[in-house]
């Protein structure tokens, strides 16, 4: 008898284990603006049991069979310079990848991360051209220092959730994804 | 009676003998008679004062200092680094002591071809030559008055119990973050990066600084920490071997000296960036810039091609002394070479940059021997034109001042190179990742090929500037190749323009350097400026002002009254320090 009830007790808790983790195909990630916040989100992601895919340079055709399209923006420039790229063409790139996720139905989270650190003239052109196409935002605390990211997001009528640190983005990304069917409630 | 008067000889004794609590003062800009340390992080400046308070003089907080930093900094340098310091004494002592590091012995071409592109190798432990900053710290007790297990204490006492990380900390953590996941997890913050706010310790560092501390920086070339080392290299396919540490040796020499305008200016010579800032002054030395101002387009064209001219010579000529043939440095920073380069400016035009490597390399050979640039001239009118070219800068480096009561001063520069160096950690510190300033692929006659034992070319040029034999002021900046350009730059507001020592590091900054096509500068030029730096032909780059990307510069101006005014690096949260009580001696 004992015996039964702890197999499923361990039978729950398998169930419960893996029907909390999304498919690993359900979320690709990808830096707007070349900065490496995006492995960042990835790692928090991680440990909410979403296995994303993290593609620094992807491409429209890239997007396979995924819910949900996160980017990550914040302009750096050694990164642009390492992957070859500059700010117009990293703005083509997103661009054409928005709206080829949105052709496909997903859902596209926008994330800035790095706060007041993280903010200027070349972070705030791609954050400019990011909000609109965001069906979600998710900003760490300082980021929105001079209330640009409120104000865009009024403007394109996307909801903003605020983070007081990069680890806590966990409860908003939790939030979202559960919402987006990424993760089960 | 008599008793009584043995106890007031104890009591007063005891007051004399023990120092006063170590108070000492901090905040971005400081004045004190007492002795004063400017340091890229408020907490190195403080370990600094501390020991000034303990009676230590400039060299013994210097040391301090330079732990701390590794501690606070821990990507910006510290123990598996390197650098140079210029220490003038009161005394009438100067010395440049070369801590820079080696090439190990495995480091050649052979073995690069082998391993991949120099870009990539360097963020790997092959990355890594043989660090200096152990064997610097040793060559500058023979100048310090205390022993370093006092000196290392604070540093010490900051990674045990640990220090609140602050801005810049987070920025550039968040900034390797791919790096440190891949090559220093456990450096991290259970995987993401440190906060601002949050508390940072660091044990293994203050365990290898104890070693340090109680058996001598030997430890380090020649102990268990060489042991360590060593095999960590062996374990994950780096070049470094405990054979390479052994045979390292910081190098004690004379600092190279030029001037500028009746000062006198002392800087590390080659393979680092102080005859470069000398050459730069010797040219601008023939333009009234006094009567112009910081932000005259017309001062900024003529620093920014002098900047160039002399970025150019020092790419083509300038290298380790140890194991080339053939620096002309003495040539370089001739005055006459200089009459003769100051001929290639054009005032009312912006040179052309595709032409700087094959027509504005210049040739200061003929100056070694103090000839007149006349007859220079005349002489090499037949002779071909000399190419150079260009390769990576590292983006990094952390710079402190320290001027003691006595007037004792130290301008100590050092770097792990890159931020984080290779991302390795041993012992709780950083590898420098130096080798990346070798180039990648020889060339025929360039200073910079790869060697065993040599030391790499950097633009690092701590220095310190005397009038009348006083000193004046100690400078000093992180910042790769913005270094020359910020340095000269503030040696011109300061003596040209008569700004006060922080307003002229405050003042927006520009780049004059081979490897960037553009002005590069802080946008807070006026409007007009920059149209007519636009109209001479100039591109121009903005950045916000202040930008760290322009360098860090912590630096002490002694007034001529002896006032001292610390200014610590405003683009760095920086901060000064000075004694706040005196210890009674």
């Amino acid at each position: 008898m004992k015996n039964s009830i702890f197999r499923v007790i361990l039978a729950c808790s398998v169930f419960a284990v893996f029907s909390n983790a999304a498919l690993a195909s359900d979320v690709v990630l990808t830096p707007f603006g070349q900065s490496p916040d995006a492995m960042m989100v990835k790692v928090v992601l991680k440990k909410l049991g979403v296995d994303a895919r993290l593609e620094k340079l992807l491409q429209a055709d890239g997007l396979m069979d995924e819910k949900v399209l996160i980017t990550v923006v914040a302009g750096s420039s050694k990164g642009l310079g390492e992957a070859g790229i500059d700010k117009d063409a990293e703005i083509e790139r997103m661009q054409a990848v928005t709206a080829a996720a949105r052709a496909k139905g997903m859902k596209t989270l926008v994330m800035h991360i790095g706060g007041k650190g993280r903010r200027g003239t070349l972070t705030d052109l791609f954050i400019v051209e990011a909000v609109p196409m965001a069906d979600q935002l998710i900003v760490v605390e300082g980021g929105d220092f001079d209330g640009l990211f409120t104000k865009l997001a009024g403007e394109s009528g996307v909801v903003l959730l605020p983070a007081n640190s990069v680890r806590e983005t966990d409860a908003p990304l939790q939030l979202v994804l559960t919402e987006w069917g990424v993760i089960q409630p | 009676m008599k008793q009584r008067f043995s106890w007031l000889l104890i009591v007063v004794g005891w007051l004399l003998a023990i120092p006063v609590a170590h108070a000492v003062s901090v905040a971005p800009v400081l004045q004190s008679r007492e002795g004063m340390v400017t340091a890229a992080h408020p907490l190195a400046a403080a370990a600094g004062a501390e020991i000034l308070e303990k009676g230590g003089n400039a060299v013994d907080a210097a040391i301090a200092v330079s732990l701390a930093l590794g501690v606070v900094e821990p990507y910006a340098s510290g123990l598996g680094g390197e650098g140079y310091m210029v220490v003038v004494m009161a005394d009438g002592r100067e010395l440049a002591i070369d801590f820079r590091s080696t090439a190990p012995a495995l480091a050649d071409y052979v073995n690069l071809d082998k391993a991949g592109k120099l870009s990539k190798v360097k963020y790997t432990p092959k990355g890594y030559c043989v660090a200096g900053v152990p064997a610097g710290i040793g060559q500058a007790l023979e100048l310090a008055s205390l022993p370093l297990s006092v000196l290392a204490a604070p540093a010490i006492r900051l990674a045990e119990e640990g220090f609140e990380v602050s801005e810049t900390f987070a920025r550039v953590n968040m900034d390797a973050f791919e790096i440190l996941t891949e090559n220093a997890p456990e450096f991290l913050d259970e995987g993401m990066p440190w906060m601002a706010g949050s508390v940072y310790r660091n044990p293994a560092l203050a365990r290898t600084m104890k070693i340090i501390a109680e058996k001598g920086v030997d430890a380090y070339y020649n102990g268990e920490l060489a042991d360590n080392l060593d095999r960590f290299m062996q374990e994950n396919d780096g070049w470094a071997r405990k054979s390479d540490l052994q045979a390292y040796r910081a190098l004690t020499k004379k600092p190279l000296k030029g001037s500028y305008r009746g000062f006198e200016i002392s800087v590390p010579g080659s393979p680092v960036g102080g005859p470069r800032i000398l050459a730069t002054l010797n040219i601008l030395e023939h333009f009234n810039l006094a009567i112009m101002s910081w932000d005259d387009p017309l001062a900024i064209h003529i620093m920014q091609e002098a900047l160039i001219l002399t970025s150019l010579d020092q790419r083509r000529w300038m290298g380790d002394p140890a194991t080339n043939t053939y620096i002309p440095e003495k040539g370089y920073i001739s005055k006459d070479y200089a009459r003769q380069r100051l001929m290639q400016i054009d005032l009312s035009k912006a040179s052309d940059p595709s032409l700087w490597y094959s027509q504005r390399v210049g040739d200061p050979g003929p100056y070694e021997n103090g000839a007149n640039y006349i007859d220079v001239m005349l002489e090499a009118r037949q002779k071909p034109v000399i190419e150079g070219t260009v390769e990576d800068e590292p983006p990094s480096t952390t710079h402190f001042s320290v001027v003691d009561k006595a007037g004792n001063a130290v301008s100590w520069t050092q770097t792990i190179s890159s931020f984080f160096g290779t991302g390795n950690m041993v012992d709780g510190y950083f590898l420098n990742n130096e080798l990346g300033n070798f180039k990648g692929e020889p060339e025929e006659g360039s200073p910079i090929n790869l060697e065993p034992g040599r030391r790499p070319r950097t633009t690092i040029a701590p220095l310190v500037v005397r009038k009348d034999g006083r000193v004046r002021w100690v400078i000093g900046s992180p910042g790769a190749g913005r270094i020359g350009s910020t340095i000269v730059e503030i040696l011109v507001n300061v003596i040209d323009f008569d700004m006060s020592l922080e307003n002229a590091i405050r003042a927006p900054k520009f780049t004059g350097y081979d490897a960037y096509k553009e002005i590069q500068l802080e946008d807070d030029f006026p409007a007009k400026t920059i149209e007519l730096l636009l109209e001479m032909g100039h591109e121009v780059k903005r950045y916000q002002h202040p930008d760290l990307y322009f360098g860090g510069p912590n630096a002490i101006e002694v007034g001529e009254d002896g006032l001292l005014t610390g200014v610590g690096s405003i683009r760095r949260l920086g901060g000064a320090a000075s004694p706040q009580i005196q210890t009674g001696k």
